[in-house]
């Protein structure tokens, strides 16, 4: 169902010119003769292939190896190390603050997800639909604060939650994240949902439905992938946030994993072990929410990118 | 929920008296049909044409008034405050003396602040071209660079979704992770890097990545966003070229076109709206380089705009810091306009 709709947006409508050239080309035998697969051409491409991607796994392996080696080896040049300390993982929690800080990116980015699903679904869907005075300035507003930087926005955010004495708060970064994304899910849910057929709500609304509910039922169950690719890209982003942790909380208990590793290398002799070990498993629930949806990130950032 | 009906059917009642009393009571039965459910508003007021008008605007209040009010609140109003402030001399106490254009007169003048422009620039004109072409050359290559098997004109190598997960792995990595691996990967004395150029016998090409030379700090840096945000253009491009109707590419292979003039005279024209969106995205994420510099590079090798920025903040320069992030903001918007013009084409639609 939601493939059918997708291909809708993407306008069947063909490009006249290359059509009319390949017409117009002397009929030559179609594609080549499948048999011939191996060449050394081919050989050579995969190869580099898998050495760029052996290239993007690279670091991965070096937190992972260190992850595992023991305090002592840390300053060997081996790369592998001799015996493999397991215990890393379960003493990081105890010896830092970083289990804390793992806690409050959860909330985080979980907070700020919610949030943003809530406010720019039903501003997505109106702007989709209506056509209303001002729409023009309000994706102009949209388009515009998607450029805007937290880091040039620092200052005058810092003396705001100053002014209302919610420096320290997780509701702050909660709130400063989630205005951050809307942009970007209102941008791209709104093209999404310009792509599903009114038609689809209205026959529902003749059947008895009000438009809410057709909206409910009819509606956000098609946008889904582009609701999920705003989902994925709102928590990734609030993930790894960086700049506002660092300046809107300064204790660090509440402040994100991001400020915390930051302290961690900051503080004192670094304990690579430790850092790499809460990384690893600090990445996991990242990996694993990927690997659900990959398929829905790509095609709902097809409908973003079509329209 | 239910106290909430009840007044709705003492509207219903009413609906049932005479004409004279429905104008005085309609008032009230309006006010509560702004706040019910349109299943509770009685029938009689749901067909007047003021309800219409009050209805269209409920909607825009409900729906748009909750992003708006974030807007203002978190974006337009610390962009205002920015504005204001960076012609004060605030530093983070009571006063705050408007001191005229100040401190755009001493970032003038300030040698280190054009030191770190310079790199966020050079970060600026030179990340997003070499992650973008990365990024279609990997795209293309998972999408259309494999041999034409069963009978398609155009296939993706072998594993190309395993690729595609693999580039994209560092998006789903913190940033502050990726700046403390790296550092690590640099590291002069047990980093991955030298070890592995000394372990195949290039010992003479070992370096100081990031604690020495500008230039190599620079490159080092450049490489390190590149590789981070390659695999989001991998995935964003290829969902583009997936996009392309295979009809295309079955044109262009009948009139003899091979792989690079498929490429430079089909896809990219076709891809190009979500290349230019890409190159924006892109530029401002490498203006902006926050993290990654302050985390893994030593301050005295390399300083970008925006750490130094952070830098003054902390030093309570709130004032002089803000008129930087002044100027970021209007270097990123003209940066904007600029891939706007250029990259201007025909829309072609298929």
């Amino acid at each position: 169902m939601a493939t059918a709709t997708q291909t809708a947006g993407a306008g069947p409508g063909r490009d006249p010119e290359s059509a009319e050239r390949g017409a117009a080309a002397p009929a030559r035998p179609t594609a080549r003769p499948p048999k011939r697969t191996f060449r050394p051409r081919t050989l050579v491409i995969t190869a580099v292939a898998w050495l760029l991607a052996a290239l993007f796994l690279a670091p991965y392996l070096e937190m992972i190896v260190t992850a595992l080696r023991p305090a002592d080896e840390l300053r060997d040049r081996t790369y592998l190390p001799d015996t493999l300390n397991w215990s890393n993982f379960i003493d990081v929690w105890k010896e830092s603050s970083l289990g804390d800080n793992l806690q409050v990116t959860l909330l985080i980015s979980g907070g700020a997800t919610i949030l943003v699903l809530l406010v720019s679904l039903p501003a997505a869907y109106y702007t989709a639909r209506m056509r209303f005075k001002g729409r023009k300035w309000f994706l102009l507003l949209v388009l515009v604060t998607q450029m805007f930087q937290p880091t040039a926005l620092l200052v005058g955010l810092y003396r705001e939650f100053h002014q209302l004495e919610m420096l320290n708060s997780i509701w702050t970064l909660i709130l400063t994240n989630a205005a951050f994304n809307l942009a970007f899910a209102v941008w791209i849910l709104t093209a999404y949902i310009g792509s599903i057929p009114p038609e689809l709500e209205e026959a529902a609304m003749v059947d008895g439905t009000s438009r809410f509910g057709a909206m409910i039922k009819v509606t956000l169950p098609l946008a889904l992938p582009g609701v999920v690719t705003a989902v994925i890209f709102t928590f990734i982003t609030s993930w790894n946030e960086f700049v506002m942790g660092l300046t809107l909380s300064t204790e660090p208990d509440k402040q994100p994993l991001t400020v915390g590793i930051n302290n961690f290398i900051g503080a004192y002799t670094v304990q690579w072990n430790y850092l790499f070990a809460a990384s690893v498993v600090a990445i996991i629930p990242v990996i694993v929410l990927f690997a659900f949806i990959e398929r829905h990130v790509v095609s709902g950032l097809t409908a973003g990118s079509v329209k | 929920m239910k106290t909430e009906t009840r007044p709705a059917t003492g509207g219903q009642t009413s609906g049932k008296r005479p004409v004279g009393r429905t104008r005085a009571s309609g008032g009230a039965a309006f006010a509560l049909a702004v706040v019910l459910p349109p299943r509770f508003t009685p029938e009689r007021v749901r067909n007047d044409r003021r309800y219409r008008t009050l209805d269209k605007y409920r909607f825009i209040v409900g729906f748009l008034a909750l992003p708006l009010a974030f807007y203002a609140v978190f974006v337009i109003s610390p962009f205002l405050q920015a504005i204001y402030y960076s012609f004060t001399d605030w530093a983070g106490g009571a006063t705050a003396n408007f001191v005229g254009f100040d401190n755009y007169v001493k970032m003038w003048n300030d040698e280190r602040f054009w030191a770190s422009l310079q790199s966020s620039l050079l970060l600026l004109v030179v990340v997003p071209l070499v992650t973008l072409a990365l990024g279609i050359f990997f795209a293309y290559m998972i999408t259309a660079g494999g041999r034409h098997r069963r009978g398609q004109a155009v296939s993706g190598v072998a594993g190309s979704s395993l690729y595609k997960i693999v580039y994209f792995f560092p998006q789903v990595l913190s940033i502050a992770l990726i700046a403390v691996v790296w550092q690590q990967v640099y590291s002069s004395r047990s980093g991955l890097l030298n070890g592995l150029l000394g372990s195949v016998g290039l010992e003479g090409l070992e370096q100081r990545w990031l604690g020495g030379d500008y230039k190599l700090a620079l490159f080092s840096t450049m490489a390190v966003i590149a590789w981070s945000f390659v695999g989001f253009y991998v995935v964003l491009f290829s969902a583009a070229m997936g996009a392309i109707p295979k009809d295309i590419y079955e044109a262009a292979l009948l009139d003899g076109a091979g792989r690079a003039a498929t490429f430079f005279r089909v896809t990219l024209p076709l891809i190009w709206d979500t290349v230019r969106t890409g190159w924006i995205y892109m530029g401002i994420q490498a203006l902006d380089a926050f993290a990654v510099v302050l985390i893994m590079v030593p301050p005295h090798a390399l300083k970008v705009t925006p750490v130094y920025l952070y830098e003054r903040f902390r030093e309570g320069q709130f004032g002089y810091a803000t008129a930087i992030g002044v100027v970021l903001l209007v270097l990123s918007m003209v940066f904007t306009l600029i891939v706007m013009r250029i990259g201007r084409r025909d829309q072609i639609e298929y």
